[in-house]
């Protein structure tokens, strides 16, 4: 327990490094007025956006939480005592009743969907006055502009991070000592926090993802296809748009993807910790997570501090000083992970160690993985450039082909990994006074290390993923405001930097949902087990060729091909809608034309938000009633029949549920990762032609305004939707259905 | 017996049939010397890929004999136990694989040699009115569809009886799915890489129209319709008909023993008893069903394309009726449990459902295709984006519709149920594939009627044909996915029957490594063969390009294009291809089973079903859908030919044909492949 303080120490110190960091961006000069005019103009644009999609998601949220405190109230029978003796965690007394269980669910919720909201808020704050103090800074030197836009960014990054772990420290602490129930049953009360948070972020990253490439679609097709102005150009009524876009995609949208991917994972391995506890009393098995990720923040500050020292101006590769950067935090976090496996995790630490190594290798393979496939130097992006010679046709399927082969290296990546430290985990014996712990527990205990090392750089992550938009939108101001051409050339060089540091944060994320996949799959049937009154330490198989399993599998694969599609359709449609206003605006008033007048940018943007607002709820609720109306369906429809001969099992509701959980999260990572780096290759195999890398038969370069280039560009579009809508959200998607199941599995058996 | 002597006696009505309506079909009219010469380089073309295809096969097929004789039937690593049945002396799986191999490759070559005859005696029809030229189309494909039906099921009827054990009928079973495999990626491979070369240097660089004689590749182009889409596609029904049979015959004891059972122990008591039979009966059905359905596609002269599609429609109806009624007589005659024709009935259901859920989203007379065509007027990016959005959106209807089938079927007569319920999707497949496989005829009479310079009403009429054919084309994938779902399931269910794991337990980390790479399967999978595509049509485009620059005089009519060495260049593409893809799909289950365990094995069916079906479905779908788009901005809709909506749409087209004619029905066959392999040589895992 001597490591415990480290958690609300590590929380503080989180933020007040942000706090510093903030007050350090906004002290900087913002550039002259006319950066500062269009800057205003993004913010205004970003918060107005934000407190719009709040209102709606807190509407939302707020009916969410009764319906699950009712409903958690009315089915369930309460939460029982977990005791263990002679080597079977078995329940006790009812030490919390069925209404007390759904009100503290339906409060977990509510708190976790509030820290998701306020870690965006602020986040977004920041980001959005960071863009025009790059802007000004890269008029000066890259080093200032680089340092500027990463201290933005990590504005985010670390209150995401501080508050995920606050939040759940805080009320794990407040459900347990100070109500005064058993630290055993506190994990699975506080489910809700979790749940919370993927439903937040779920909106958060649909709606975001929605707005950002509606706006970006939008504003291509009608400037540079339609008009023919070039991107950023000011006389475009959606550039606004666009810029605000960037933020609320790919700044709230991730930060909320990451708070979430760090809360229920967290609370998944808390759970899994319960049983482990319960046999040897140790209640650090309980607290590991939260002490590791305190570890993982300490690493980071000092990580992230150190970058400046390694950026130089005029250096050839701007992405040199962040990847520095992660690699401290990587070896500082392996130093923290052997601290904190030696002293909390018994005489067998060393096996949990080395699965937490395993996880924090697994994160740095991603890196070089997405970047084989989506960066313009190796083959998939050179063949896909080259397929763009004979026309967009080819190029698309030449770029699906490879979009689909990715999937491969990531899934293997994620099974060996998950195979490891699995193995390695299972190994471990660990008794106690009330007998040992089956082999399988703690193997799936080294899968939730391994999960939790890989966490543990996440406010790293996220600082290089907020660094990407404002980058961007630095970019963008540099563009509209006239700055001079090597400020635009430092933006440039940042933007490029940011495009790679996004494509690793969605990687990153994948490869935590995919670690973190088995982990939440069995919490989910601790949690049935404990319905079920079944000891938590004997196994409740799930079998796959059970029509039941299949048949719910089969549906959680179609959830996600339906949800893509709907994020998907959401994009084009609300493209529509901004079309159909810039070429009005473009109509209207022909000044805008001929750069006499401005347009209207506040009416593009207001649309934009409308538009995405309207169209993330279909998908948003389809996510979320989906699991649940199969769950009821099978309840009800299935005869009581015993499921593999078990007396307490029958064929029930929450049989459908797992398999659709499993096949759903293992299909939805395959998309998601298809979907990711289809995108990025694409988008990387038109910068590869535009930077004249392209040759054709006689070595002639076949760069911008060629054939091979328009084809490029087709693709590129095809792509914006897929890594930047309906990839994204498939992350929250897949983590979402583990939380979702958890909080209602009552709901699924009689 | 007497069941046994009435499905052969069916299979060979079935056969006579076959020969009678293709000995019509060649007394027919073969047109002008120009239409006769353009046939000739078709058929050529056309049967030198299949004789070069068939070598390489024959070489696969001579491996897996031997390795089957070893393995399985003399049972080198004495893992299969004592043989049940009659001649087990013989090396029975390894024969029944040859015959299986052999009888599939005869009804693809059969179906072949009559369609590549068959398409300009269509256009010669063409020339008086649209009803002999639907007869025609119609009739060759009649041809192939009772053809595959009437093989399979008299050398499955035969081999049982001489047999008189189910495990054999396996190796049957796999040497339909060897070819299909084979066929179905070679020949998918080749047509696309030929359309899609053709399309892009012809119509998108120089200008010409679809289908003219100037362009090198068309020749080409019309050879692939006919070994992809014909022969192909015959193959791949042959395989799933004859799956959904075996898997229902080696489920007949859990039909007894197992949850939800119907069966009583008499009816499983002798190799010939009830349980066994009523697939076959039911098969036998079918085909006396479809001929009679067949008769039934009539129309009056000068009917219009809205009256064709109802006379198909009709024959389907009245062939599925039949098909019903046939059923619930055997069931009261053998004295069954009436729930089985329950079963029987859910299944011909979920096809019709699926058929109708694919037409919605695919034909342009409804408003997804519509509002995709819409997308075009943005250019080709938002066409792309819409089709590949609608073409996963439609998945949801087909799936929730197998779903329910799987779990009424369960409920009804348990697991034996959800095997017949395919049987029932299938049993009227003699007039269904007839209806899918006139497509690409019809097709071809428009290509031979373009480049022999036919009168325009004459292209216009094959033109409707042609797109009459798109739509139940489209129809008839989505019904080989749902068939291919309920038939891989029924495999692997007797693969855990065989291997007698009864749980396939998630939580085992082997299981789950099984499930991962089995959802991975269809995915490599699809990226191999769309690859292979890419490469092969690129081949192609730089061929036609170099031809266009080197013989002088293509582009005014003067010189005369060099089309065998575009033939020659698909062939060597599509067979080079087809050989990873081929491999891998054979090589990985083998591989799972043996490295990690019967166990994984086991979750890389399930994994490989859940996503193969849901990419099938969205591949096919989303091609389905950007062709028939293309096919209403041409109708003259949102500016018609020429407009920039049609180069977008143009390019939607051509991303889907790989997509609906390459990628997605070979994943079909991956499913059930893989499902076979795993129940021939399950026993070896252990």
């Amino acid at each position: 327990m001597e490591l415990v303080p480290l958690i609300p120490i590590a929380g503080v110190a989180a933020v007040l490094y942000a706090l510093y960091l903030a007050w350090d961006v906004l002290r900087r000069d913002e550039g002259t007025p006319e950066m500062q005019n269009v800057a205003s103009m993004i913010y205004e644009g970003a918060m107005a956006f934000l407190r719009r999609q709040y209102g709606t998601i807190a509407v939302l949220s707020v009916v969410t939480a009764v319906a699950i405190g009712l409903i958690v109230g009315a089915v369930s029978e309460g939460v029982k005592d977990i005791l263990a003796s002679g080597g079977t965690v078995t329940y006790g007394e009812r030490q919390v009743s069925p209404w007390e269980e759904g009100a503290l669910t339906s409060v977990a919720f509510l708190v976790g969907a509030f820290c998701s909201g306020l870690a965006g808020y602020i986040g977004m704050f920041i980001a959005v006055r960071s863009n025009s103090r790059t802007a000004s800074a890269a008029t000066r030197s890259l080093k200032e502009a680089i340092t500027v836009s990463l201290r933005g960014g990590a504005v985010s990054g670390f209150l995401v991070v501080a508050l995920s772990l606050i939040g759940v420290s805080s009320i794990f602490l407040i459900y347990s000592e100070v109500m005064g129930n058993p630290e055993s049953i506190a994990p699975f009360l506080i489910v809700g926090f979790g749940f919370g948070a993927s439903f937040v972020a779920l909106f958060a990253q649909l709606g975001g993802g929605i707005y950002t490439k509606a706006a970006d679609v939008g504003a291509d097709l009608v400037g540079k296809v339609e008009a023919g102005i070039p991107e950023d150009d000011p006389r475009n009524a959606a550039v606004v748009a666009d810029l605000v876009g960037d933020n609320v995609g790919d700044c709230a949208g991730r930060g909320a993807d990451l708070f979430e991917s760090m809360s229920a994972e967290n609370i998944g391995a808390m759970i899994l910790g319960v049983s482990i506890y319960a046999v040897t009393g140790d209640l650090e098995w309980i607290l590991f997570p939260l002490v590791l990720r305190s570890f993982g923040i300490l690493a980071t500050i000092v990580g992230l501090a150190s970058v400046p020292f390694f950026a130089k101006d005029g250096m050839r590769n701007a992405m040199t000083p962040l990847n520095n950067g992660y690699f401290i935090v990587s070896a500082l976090s392996v130093v923290g992970l052997a601290i904190t496996t030696n002293v909390m995790l018994g005489d067998e630490w060393w096996r949990f160690f080395i699965c937490g190594c395993i996880g924090i290798a697994t994160s740095i393979a991603f890196v070089y993985i997405t970047q084989y496939y989506t960066s313009g130097g190796w083959r998939p992006v050179k063949e896909i450039a080259e397929a763009s010679k004979t026309g967009p046709a080819t190029n698309i399927i030449i770029g699906t082909a490879v979009g689909l082969e990715t999937i491969a290296a990531t899934a293997l990546t994620i099974s060996v990994a998950l195979v490891a430290s699995f193995a390695i985990g299972h190994e471990a014996v660990i008794t106690g006074d009330n007998g040992s712990i089956s082999g399988f527990s703690t193997g799936v205990f080294g899968t939730a290390v391994a999960t939790m090392g890989m966490l543990m750089s996440a406010a790293y992550v996220l600082s290089m993923d907020t660094f990407g938009p404002i980058t961007d939108n630095a970019g963008g101001i540099t563009e509209m405001s006239g700055a001079p051409e090597s400020a635009r050339h430092i933006t440039d060089e940042l933007d490029s930097v940011g495009n790679t540091t996004k494509a690793l944060t969605k990687g990153y994320a994948v490869a935590s949902a995919g670690l973190a996949a088995f982990l939440l799959f069995t919490a989910y049937l601790d949690k049935v087990k404990e319905r079920l009154e079944i000891p938590l330490n004997e196994e409740l198989p799930i079998d796959l060729s059970d029509v039941d399993v299949f048949a719910g599998g089969m549906i959680g694969a179609m959830l996600v091909f339906v949800f893509s599609s709907l994020a998907i359709r959401a994009v084009g449609s609300a493209a529509g809608d901004i079309i159909e206003e810039v070429r009005r605006q473009f109509r209207e008033d022909p000044g805008i034309m001929a750069g006499t007048s401005r347009p209207d940018y506040a009416r593009a943007v207001d649309i934009t938000a409308r538009a995405s607002l309207r169209n993330m709820i279909a998908p948003g609720v389809l996510a979320v009633s989906l699991p649940v109306i199969v769950g009821l369906v099978f309840r009800y429809v299935r005869p009581e029949s015993d499921y593999l001969g078990l007396e307490a099992a029958h064929h029930d509701g929450w049989l459908a549920v797992s398999g659709m959980l499993m096949i759903g999260t293992i299909v939805g990572i395959m998309m998601a990762t298809f979907f990711n780096n289809v995108g990025g290759a694409w988008d990387n195999a038109k910068k590869y032609i535009e930077s004249g890398q392209l040759k054709d038969d006689k070595d002639g370069v076949l760069g911008k305004g060629t054939e091979a280039h328009k084809a490029a560009v087709v693709g590129d579009t095809v792509g914006d939707p897929f890594k930047d809508t309906a990839g994204p959200s498939l992350h929250v998607l897949i983590k979402l259905l583990a939380t979702i199941t958890l909080v209602m599995a009552p709901l699924f058996i009689p | 017996m007497t069941e046994l002597l009435i499905a052969v006696v069916a299979g060979l009505v079935g056969l006579a049939f076959a020969g009678y309506l293709a000995r019509a079909i060649l007394a027919t009219d073969t047109g002008t010397d120009d239409m006769r010469r353009i046939a000739a380089a078709i058929q050529e073309g056309a049967s030198a890929f299949l004789y070069r295809e068939y070598l390489y096969i024959g070489v696969f097929v001579t491996i897996v004999t031997i390795a089957l004789a070893i393995l399985v039937d003399a049972d080198s690593f004495d893992k299969f136990g004592a043989a049940e049945g009659e001649l087990t002396s013989l090396p029975r799986t390894a024969i029944a694989y040859v015959i299986g191999a052999l009888a599939s490759a005869t009804a693809g070559y059969a179906g072949m040699m009559i369609a590549v005859r068959a398409n300009v005696r269509t256009a010669a029809a063409a020339r008086q009115s649209l009803n002999p030229a639907l007869r025609i189309a119609f009739s060759s494909g009649a041809v192939m569809g009772i053809t595959v039906t009437g093989l399979s099921l008299i050398c499955l009827t035969v081999l049982y009886a001489l047999f008189q054990s189910v495990q054999p009928l396996t190796g049957f079973a796999f040497g339909a799915s060897s070819i299909a495999l084979f066929a179905r990626v070679g020949g998918g491979i080749y047509t696309k890489a030929a359309d899609v070369g053709a399309d892009l240097v012809g119509k998108v660089e120089a200008g010409i129209p679809e289908d003219d004689a100037r362009n090198p590749a068309v020749i080409a182009d019309a050879v692939g319709d006919n070994v992809g889409d014909v022969a192909g596609m015959g193959a791949d029904l042959f395989e799933s008909y004859t799956g959904a049979i075996v898997a229902t015959i080696a489920l007949a004891f859990i039909g007894v023993s197992g949850e939800n059972g119907v069966l009583d122990a008499s009816e499983i008591a002798e190799y010939d008893a009830e349980g066994f039979m009523l697939p076959i009966v039911v098969m036998a059905i079918g085909i006396f069903a479809s001929i009679i359905g067949t008769f039934a596609v009539q129309t009056g002269e000068g009917a219009g394309v809205s009256r064709l599609l109802w006379a198909l429609r009709g024959g389907i109806g009245v062939a599925c009726a039949l098909v019903l009624v046939g059923t619930a007589g055997a069931i009261v005659l053998m004295d069954m449990d009436f729930a089985l024709f329950f079963a029987v009935l859910a299944g011909l259901i979920t096809g019709q459902v699926i058929g109708a859920a694919t037409e919605y989203f695919t034909a342009y007379e409804y408003k997804p295709t519509q509002d995709l065509a819409k997308q075009a007027e943005t250019g080709p990016a938002t066409i792309l984006i819409g089709g590949l959005g609608l073409g996963m959106l439609s998945t949801a209807i087909p799936l929730l519709a197998v779903v329910a089938a799987i779990a009424v079927t369960y409920e009804l007569a348990g697991l034996y149920g959800i095997a017949l319920a395919a049987v029932g999707m299938l049993a009227p497949l003699g007039i269904t594939l007839a209806t899918d496989a006139y497509g690409p005829v019809a097709d071809n009479a428009g290509g031979i009627a373009e480049q022999a310079h036919l009168p325009p009403e004459v292209r216009e009429r094959t033109d409707a044909l042609d797109s009459l054919g798109n739509t139940t084309a489209a129809t008839g994938k989505g019904f080989a996915i749902g068939s291919a779902v309920l038939t891989a399931l029924a495999l692997m269910v007797s693969y855990s029957q065989i291997v007698g794991i009864d749980t396939f337990n998630l939580l085992d980390v082997e299981v789950l490594i099984g499930l991962l790479i089995g959802a991975l399967m269809p995915f490599v999978f699809g990226a191999q063969t769309m690859l292979a595509v890419g490469r092969a049509a690129r081949a192609m485009v730089n061929e036609v390009r170099r031809q266009f620059r080197e013989i002088p005089g293509i582009m005014d009519g003067t010189g005369t294009p060099d089309y065998a060495r575009a033939v020659a260049i698909s062939t060597e593409g599509a067979l080079r291809e087809m050989i990873i893809p081929g491999t891998l799909a054979i090589v990985v289950p083998i591989a799972v089973g043996a490295l990690i365990g019967a166990e994984a094995l086991g979750g890389l069916l399930i994994g490989s079903i859940a996503a193969g079906a849901l990419l099938a479905l969205m591949m096919a779908n989303a091609g389905g859908a950007w062709d028939n788009a293309k096919k209403y901005i041409e109708s003259g809709e949102l500016g018609g030919k020429g407009s920039e909506a049609h180069k977008a749409a143009v390019v939607g087209d051509t991303v889907g044909d790989p997509f609906k004619d390459t990628s997605g029905p070979a994943m079909n066959i991956l499913l059930k492949l893989m499902a076979i392999v795993a129940v021939v040589f399950g026993p070896l895992f252990l």
